[in-house]
């Protein structure tokens, strides 16, 4: 039985003003507390115009300790201030579920407490890059991995689908600890690319504008260079397709089928 | 100037209230009626995210990372290869390995 308490993570998307919707908010507003795990401290700022028990995330981080036990905390933090009867609102930048562990966790928990939890999605980089880069992931198919997700395990890679990785500014960190790895990393993580890519394939290097007055940062490189490019944990890479799409004529053949025998 | 009225110019300029395809001469014209001192506004014409959020006295952004690359509480390579297994499966079992609720539902229809 839970006394009163609720949950609710937003997302306030990745410009400031631009993105939130006007659930979220909402949420932010008639919150008790808001817990902020945002990108940009001029966002936190605007988010403390609208709630006057903002409470940012940012503490837990340090370097060095794993980010599982920041983002455990955060959860903790969360969820003391629901079972504690308030109103809570996670407020996270971009959309709170898209590479977002703390959000879905919180949510989770909540639920299996027996308290009222849900997601209002926001505006992800994934979404900016779309429009920014003038991808449409329908056209050919987009695959999106958690860089060091794709090096630590062996995934199909679709060289004719784009491929979208994420946090590439922590390749390969193991230790979950550090806020950024360098060249070695990422030459590791070419060599993983390599076994599907040509060297000279081009890639992007995309972060989102923050602000309604910034541009959004695209680089172009090859492959090869991009151990020595500038990487930071804002930083997104885009892998657009290296080959055609296959058709599948066993498959055609089957549904060729289909349609004579009606 | 307060970040009060950055924010709230910043917040006016993303909602279309001011055109942001003004010129800038136009902007810096806006920036000045609202009070805005001429480095934040500089760095808000710039698009320059770090200057503002320094002359604001933002609190600073020590990590945005929110997703970790690999399974909770998984195993370094360390350990025997089964035993990680066991450990991950334990920890965040992979959807795939987690009985559907429909393939259960059918097995207690089954049952019953």
């Amino acid at each position: 039985m839970n006394g009163g308490g609720s949950l609710v993570c937003v997302g306030v998307g990745m410009t400031l003003g631009s993105h939130i919707t006007p659930s979220a908010r909402s949420h932010i507003e008639k919150a008790d507390v808001v817990f902020a795990a945002l990108s940009d401290g001029i966002m936190e700022l605007w988010l403390a115009r609208m709630n006057p028990d903002v409470r940012s995330l940012q503490s837990y981080y340090r370097e060095g300790r794993s980010r599982l036990q920041t983002y455990r905390e955060m959860v903790d933090v969360m969820l003391a201030e629901v079972r504690a009867g308030k109103r809570v609102c996670g407020a996270f930048y971009g959309h709170p579920g898209v590479f977002a562990w703390p959000g879905h966790t919180a949510i989770e928990l909540a639920r299996s407490e027996g308290y009222p939890a849900y997601m209002e999605p926001g505006i992800s980089a994934a979404d900016c890059l779309y429009a920014d880069l003038g991808i449409d992931p329908g056209k050919y198919g987009c695959q999106h991995f958690e860089t060091s997700q794709l090096m630590f395990y062996r995934r199909r890679v679709d060289t004719a689908a784009y491929l979208i990785l994420w946090q590439i500014g922590v390749a390969g960190d193991a230790s979950l600890a550090l806020f950024s790895t360098g060249t070695a990393h990422r030459r590791v993580l070419v060599d993983v690319l390599l076994r599907d890519y040509d060297a000279a394939h081009e890639v992007i290097l995309y972060k989102a504008a923050t602000m309604p007055t910034s541009r959004p940062q695209i680089v172009r490189l090859p492959l090869s260079a991009l151990p020595e490019a500038e990487c930071d944990m804002h930083s997104t890479l885009v892998v657009p397709p290296a080959s055609a799409l296959e058709p599948d004529a066993e498959t055609r053949g089957r549904l060729r089928a289909l349609d004579a025998g009606r | 100037m307060s970040d009060s009225d950055c924010i709230l110019f910043l917040e006016r300029l993303a909602a279309g209230a001011i055109p942001r395809e003004a010129r800038p001469a136009e902007l810096e014209r806006l920036l000045a009626e609202a009070g805005i001192g001429a480095q934040a506004g500089a760095a808000i014409l710039a698009g320059d995210a770090h200057s503002l959020a320094r002359l604001l006295g933002a609190p600073p952004i020590v990590c945005c990372l929110i997703a970790p690359g690999k399974k909770d509480d998984e195993e370094e390579e360390e350990e025997p290869e089964e035993e990680e297994e066991e450990e991950e499966e334990e920890a965040e079992p992979h959807p795939a390995q987690r009985p559907s609720r429909n393939l259960a539902a059918r097995r207690a229809r089954r049952a019953g």
